[in-house]
């Protein structure tokens, strides 16, 4: 009976499934893309060492006080609060006219995200060995050269593993959205919910949609992180200080 | 040897953990004929609403209070609670999506709760100040109490399978001319037989705005279209959640608010209200047994 019952939510309702995974993967993969921007961007400006001359050196120091108050605010508030503040103080603001949900989505996760990513990308640069800047200097390059042609590749890879789960906390995490009305999968539950009555068949339905989304996002990024390794007998220097703290890619590592 | 009493300890714990929650002793209410016939079961209500206070008015019951009224439906079928208060319509909505559910057909002041009309009743909001509410007066009190009943019978009918057409209305406006402008109205979509999302436009669905292929429908929006035509405007159906309902008609993101909600004291320092354009028993949900 519960198996037909589940069978029958996702024959009819398929159209609201399926719309709702849509936008919540749009959501998810956009914000994650445009907070791994925004994150790259402050943990750039937050580790570049401050200019001798006074102008420059204190213009940084604001810009750094501004980002670690960004950070900071959106780090340690709910992104469900954030979302009612954000959608109903644009409304109040403006005399009613709302905006637009998708794209209010969207710049909810994408501010949410840019804050863990400010700390991920920081924690990626000031991971890179002092020497790989030291080397790039030495051979003519500016701080800005040497950040983009040597650490950042780097960092890139290094911080890949926790890119990918903030995707999956975002595809997750999108379905707070559902308080301002954006109509992704956990909104399109309630809708569902609300007319058959059948809150755990239907909730069973999303569980499942919901994995099938996080496991098929998380086997993609670990595709792309074993290409980015490499081959087998390829050696990462995860230190160059420390010979043992090397990392050891082999072909047969744990999938 | 440490990883063995390691495991049996969380053996240990995980049967305690087990025992602990044993059973609810469950209440038969089958035969209640008045609400005082309840003592000794628990019984649950939507948070924040007449109904949860409504409960005070029994004597010897344990009272649970749910945020949403899904909640209920789940607590109530997983055996939690021994019933929830809702409005009759909704449980004859509830009853006839699952053959398990039976209500307590109690009257208001009678057999039931003792409660005022605007305690039960429901009523449009708008922004506090707004003209609109003398005009929908003049309207809500043109539609008489056998066209309100005689409309909730059909909704419920039409509830049950909101894609099959039912036919003619109770209530429609001859009114088709729509020149004074859009009224934009709010409601969950979400809050069955007063007001429901469908995948089609049947038995005159209105389309939810900017919600692809959901259509509202329901005794809430019947009234909307019926007052919206007789205003002469065209009607425009916005979903929001319960929260967002208030800040939606303060903003000015919607004009008005029908959405079975009632006229509370609270709820007047926020927005203006209408008269009553319904009003219900309230009933008690409970489970048949065996």
């Amino acid at each position: 009976m519960f198996f037909v019952q589940v069978w029958e939510i996702v024959v009819k309702y398929h159209s609201y499934l399926l719309k709702g995974m849509g936008t919540t993967l749009l959501i998810a993969l956009i914000g994650t893309i445009v907070g791994l921007v925004i994150g790259l961007l402050t943990g750039i400006v937050r580790t570049t060492p401050f200019s001798k001359n006074k102008l420059l050196c204190g213009l940084h120091k604001t810009l750094n006080s501004i980002i670690s108050v960004y950070i900071e605010v959106f780090r340690g508030t709910p992104m469900m609060v954030q979302s009612m503040v954000i959608y109903w103080g644009y409304a109040f603001l403006n005399g009613g006219s709302t905006l637009p949900l998708i794209p209010a989505g969207i710049f909810i996760v994408s501010i949410n995200t840019g804050a863990y990513m400010a700390e991920i990308v920081r924690g990626g640069i000031i991971s890179i060995d002092k020497g790989q800047f030291e080397g790039a200097y030495s051979v003519g390059m500016t701080h800005f050269q040497a950040m983009m042609q040597v650490v950042i590749p780097q960092v890139m890879r290094n911080i890949l593993p926790s890119v990918s789960n903030e995707f999956v906390i975002n595809i997750k995490d999108t379905s707070v959205l559902n308080v301002i009305g954006v109509a992704e999968l956990y909104y399109m539950a309630g809708a569902i919910k609300a007319i058959n009555f059948q809150t755990f068949q239907t909730y069973t339905v999303v569980c499942v949609l919901y994995f099938i989304m996080t496991f098929t996002v998380t086997r993609i990024l670990r595709l792309i992180e074993k290409k980015l390794n490499g081959k087998a007998n390829y050696t990462i220097c995860g230190s160059q200080s420390d010979s043992h703290a090397e990392i050891h890619v082999h072909e047969q590592e744990e999938s | 040897m440490k990883r063995v009493l390691s495991i049996l300890m969380i053996a240990v714990m995980l049967c305690s953990a087990l025992v602990s929650c044993s059973s609810r002793e469950k209440n038969d209410i089958s035969g209640a004929a008045t609400i005082a016939d309840l003592t000794g079961a628990t019984l649950a209500a939507q948070a924040d609403t007449f109904h949860l206070t409504a409960l005070g008015q029994v004597e010897g019951i344990t009272v649970m209070d749910y945020p949403d009224f899904t909640d209920l439906l789940n607590a109530l079928n997983s055996g939690a609670i021994d019933g929830y208060v809702a409005e009759e319509p909704t449980a004859l909505s509830v009853c006839a999506a699952d053959a398990t559910l039976k209500y307590l057909p109690f009257i208001n002041n009678d057999t039931g709760f003792t409660a005022t009309d605007a305690e039960t009743g429901i009523a449009v909001a708008f922004k506090t100040g707004s003209e609109m509410v003398a005009k929908v007066n003049t309207i809500i009190a043109g539609i008489t109490a056998e066209t309100r009943s005689e409309l909730m019978k059909q909704i419920v009918t039409m509830s049950e399978n909101p894609d099959t057409e039912i036919g003619a209305l109770a209530l429609a406006s001859a009114n088709t001319d729509t020149s004074n402008g859009t009224l934009k109205i709010a409601m969950e979509c979400a809050y069955k037989p007063f007001n429901w999302t469908q995948t089609t436009a049947a038995n005159g669905a209105v389309a939810i705005q900017g919600k692809d292929g959901m259509y509202a429908n329901g005794y809430d929006v019947q009234v909307a279209k019926y007052i919206a035509a007789e205003l002469g405007m065209a009607l425009e159906v916005h979903q929001y959640e319960w929260d967002s309902l208030l800040p939606a008609v303060q903003s000015g993101a919607v004009d008005g608010i029908i959405a079975g909600m009632s006229p509370t004291a609270e709820r007047e320092e926020q927005v203006d209200f209408t008269e009553c354009y319904y009003n219900s028993n309230l009933v008690v949900i409970y489970k048949a047994q065996g």
